[in-house]
C-alpha cells in the first residue's frame, strides 16, 4: 500500500502522524457524506482524554441541569423584545387592539 | 541492511516463538520496510518461483511467508485487485493458524484484517476507474466475517487469553466494511451472533477503540433504520413504539460513543455528533455553543436551525431546509431535521402565549395570525390542525373548544420544556 498512497483511503491508516499534522484544516471545511470513521491512533485511553472528564458528576449527555454543560435544555426564553416577536405583537395587537380577545369578536 | 527472505523467516519463527502479537503484525504488513526489501530480492516473484520455500517453516507459515512476498510485490507494481486477492489467501493462512491459538495473535488478526480492507478499498477504486466490477469489498467483510467466527467461538483459552477479546474489533471493521459499500443489512448476522453470546465479557471491558468504533456503527444503524421505517408508514402507526426503540437506542449508542472518544480523535467526533446533534435536538437538548466552537462544519449547518427553533421562527427553519436539501439528504440528515420543524412551531405557539401575557384563554386566530406572520400562509382550518397536532403530542397542554374557536390552556406549565417530555421519540 506505500506505493499505491494515491489512493485516498490508504493514507489515513498507514500514515498517521505526517497526516493528522494537516487535519485541521481539513475540520474546517466540509462534512463529506463519503467520511469514514476513522481507525484510531491508540487502542485504549482514561477519562482523562475524553469529554467525560468535562461532566462535573452528571451522566453523560444530561444536558445543563444534570450537570453537563455541552448541551442546554433549559433555554425557552420569555423575552420577546427581539425583532421576530415584537413584529408578532404588533400583528396581533392590530387584530385585536384590547389584546384579550374574547370568543365574541372571534365569532364575527 | 536490507532482510533477505531468509531473515524475514527467522524475524517469524521469533514472533512466534516468543508469542509477541505486534511484532507478528508489524511483519505481515505490506508497508513495512521489509516488504520493499522482499520485492527487490525476488524481482517480480511468483507463486510457482516461490513454492520452493514450501517447508521452509512450520506450516501454515511457510505459505504465509511466500503469500506476504506475493502482496508486497502485487502492491508495488501497483496491482490491488491482485494484491487484494493474495491477501485473502494470507488472511484464510493465518486464520488457520489463529483458530489454534489464544489472544496473544489478535493484534497481528486485527493488522491484516485492516490491511484486507485498505487493499479491497483500493481494489474497488481501481476497478470502478477501469470499468470493471468492483465488489472487493463485499469480498473482504465475507472475509472478515469468517475472523470474526473464530474470535467469538474460542472455547478454550482461558477468559482474559481469548480470542473473543477481538469481537468487537471485527464487528467494527465488518460493519464500516458494508458501509462503505450501502450493504448495511448484511451486519445483522454479525450483531446476533453478538447477542446470542452470553459469555462474551462486557463491552466496556473492551478497549475504549473497540468500544467507541462498535457503538458508532450500532448508533448509525438505528438511525439509519429511522428513516427507512417511515417508508413504512401503515406499520409505524400500527407500532409506534417501534420508531420510539431505534431513534432511542440510536442516540443513546451515539451518546456513549462520543463521550468515550478520544477528544484528540476530531474527525470521529464530529462524524459522531453530525447524527448526535439532531436526534438531541428531538429530544430538546440543544448543544452548548462551546460544543459546536470545537467542530466549526456542524456549526456552520446546524446552528440556522437551533436558532430559528430558539426563537420559533419558521420561516428561517424552512429556508435552511430548503437551502441545504441536497447536503442534508447526501447526510441522511434530512428526514430528522424535517422532524425538528414541530419543535420550531412549537416555539411559535409559545411566543403566540407570552405575547397573550400567558392566558389560559387564546384564540384559534392568535395562532393562525402567528402563522401568517411567520410567512406561513394557511387557512384559520389549517391553523387549528396544526394547533391540535401541538396538543396531541403533548408540546401543549390544554384543549381547544371548536364552536369557540378558542384553544383553552393549562394555568400551570402550558408549554412544557421539551426535555421534559416523556418519550420524545414516540410521536414524532
Amino acid at each position: 500500500m506505500s506505493s499505491s498512497s494515491s489512493a485516498p483511503k490508504a493514507n489515513e491508516e498507514s500514515k498517521p502522524v505526517d497526516q493528522q499534522k494537516q487535519e485541521p484544516l481539513a475540520q474546517l471545511g466540509m462534512l463529506e457524506e463519503d467520511d469514514e470513521f476513522e481507525e484510531f491512533e491508540v487502542a485504549d485511553w482514561d477519562d482523562s482524554q475524553t469529554d467525560l472528564a468535562h461532566l462535573s458528576g452528571g451522566a453523560p449527555g444530561a444536558a445543563k441541569t444534570g450537570g453537563d454543560k455541552l448541551w442546554e435544555d433549559n433555554w425557552d426564553d420569555d423575552d420577546i423584545e427581539e425583532e421576530f416577536s415584537v413584529q408578532l405583537r404588533n400583528e396581533l395587537a392590530k387584530m385585536n387592539p384590547k389584546g384579550g380577545a374574547t370568543a365574541e369578536t372571534m365569532e364575527q | 541492511m536490507p532482510v533477505d527472505f531468509s531473515t524475514y523467516i527467522t524475524q517469524l519463527n521469533d514472533a512466534l516463538a516468543q508469542e509477541n502479537g505486534a511484532v507478528l503484525a508489524y511483519l505481515l504488513r505490506p508497508t513495512s520496510p521489509h516488504g520493499k526489501d522482499l520485492v527487490k530480492e525476488f524481482r517480480d516473484a511468483t507463486r510457482p518461483l516461490l513454492n520452493r520455500y514450501k517447508g521452509s517453516m512450520v506450516s501454515p507459515w511457510d505459505e504465509i511467508a511466500i503469500q506476504y512476498v506475493l502482496v508486497c510485490t502485487h502492491v508495488a507494481k501497483r496491482r490491488p485487485g491482485d494484491a487484494f486477492q493474495e491477501h485473502t489467501t494470507l488472511v484464510s493462512q493465518f486464520l488457520r493458524f489463529f483458530q489454534e491459538n489464544r489472544g496473544w495473535t489478535l493484534p497481528a488478526l486485527f493488522s491484516i484484517l485492516r490491511d484486507l480492507r485498505d487493499l479491497a478499498y483500493d481494489a474497488d477504486f481501481h476497478a470502478r476507474y477501469n470499468s470493471q466490477k468492483s465488489d472487493f469489498m463485499e469480498e473482504a467483510a465475507r472475509v472478515i466475517s469468517k475472523a470474526f467466527t473464530h474470535c467469538i467461538t474460542d472455547r478454550m483459552s482461558p477468559p482474559d487469553q481469548s480470542r473473543k477479546w477481538g469481537v468487537y474489533y471485527v464487528a467494527g471493521l465488518i460493519m464500516k466494511s458494508y458501509f462503505k459499500v450501502k450493504r448495511i443489512s448484511l451486519s445483522k448476522n454479525i450483531l446476533r451472533a453478538l447477542q446470542a453470546n452470553a459469555d462474551i465479557p462486557p463491552l466496556s471491558a473492551f478497549p475504549r477503540s473497540h468500544q467507541v468504533t462498535y457503538r458508532y456503527y450500532i448508533g448509525m444503524i438505528n438511525f439509519l433504520n429511522e428513516d427507512y421505517t417511515n417508508v413504512h408508514y401503515t406499520f409505524l402507526i400500527l407500532f409506534p413504539p417501534v420508531r420510539l426503540t431505534v431513534a432511542f437506542k440510536a442516540e443513546q449508542e451515539l451518546t456513549l460513543a462520543f463521550y468515550h472518544c478520544h477528544v484528540g480523535a476530531d474527525a470521529n467526533q464530529k462524524r459522531i455528533l453530525t447524527y448526535l446533534i439532531p436526534l438531541r435536538i428531538l429530544k430538546g437538548h440543544l448543544p452548548a455553543e462551546e460544543l459546536l466552537q470545537r467542530f466549526p462544519a456542524l456549526k456552520e449547518l446546524l446552528s440556522p436551525f437551533i436558532s430559528a427553533i430558539r426563537q420559533g421562527d419558521i420561516a428561517a427553519f424552512d429556508r435552511t431546509l430548503e437551502n441545504n436539501e441536497r447536503r442534508l439528504v447526501e447526510l441522511n440528515l434530512w428526514l430528522t431535521l424535517e422532524k425538528a420543524r414541530e419543535l420550531c412551531m412549537r416555539g411559535l405557539f409559545r411566543r403566540v402565549w407570552i405575547v397573550a401575557e400567558k392566558s389560559t384563554r387564546i384564540p384559534i386566530s392568535m395562532f393562525h395570525c402567528s402563522l401568517r406572520v411567520s410567512g406561513i400562509d394557511v387557512t384559520q382550518e389549517e391553523a387549528e390542525c396544526f394547533v391540535a397536532n401541538m396538543i396531541y403530542k403533548k408540546f401543549m397542554l390544554g384543549y381547544i373548544s371548536h364552536e369557540k374557536q378558542m384553544v383553552v390552556l393549562a394555568a400551570n406549565n402550558a408549554f412544557p420544556r421539551l426535555a421534559d417530555r416523556q418519550a420524545p421519540f414516540a410521536l414524532m
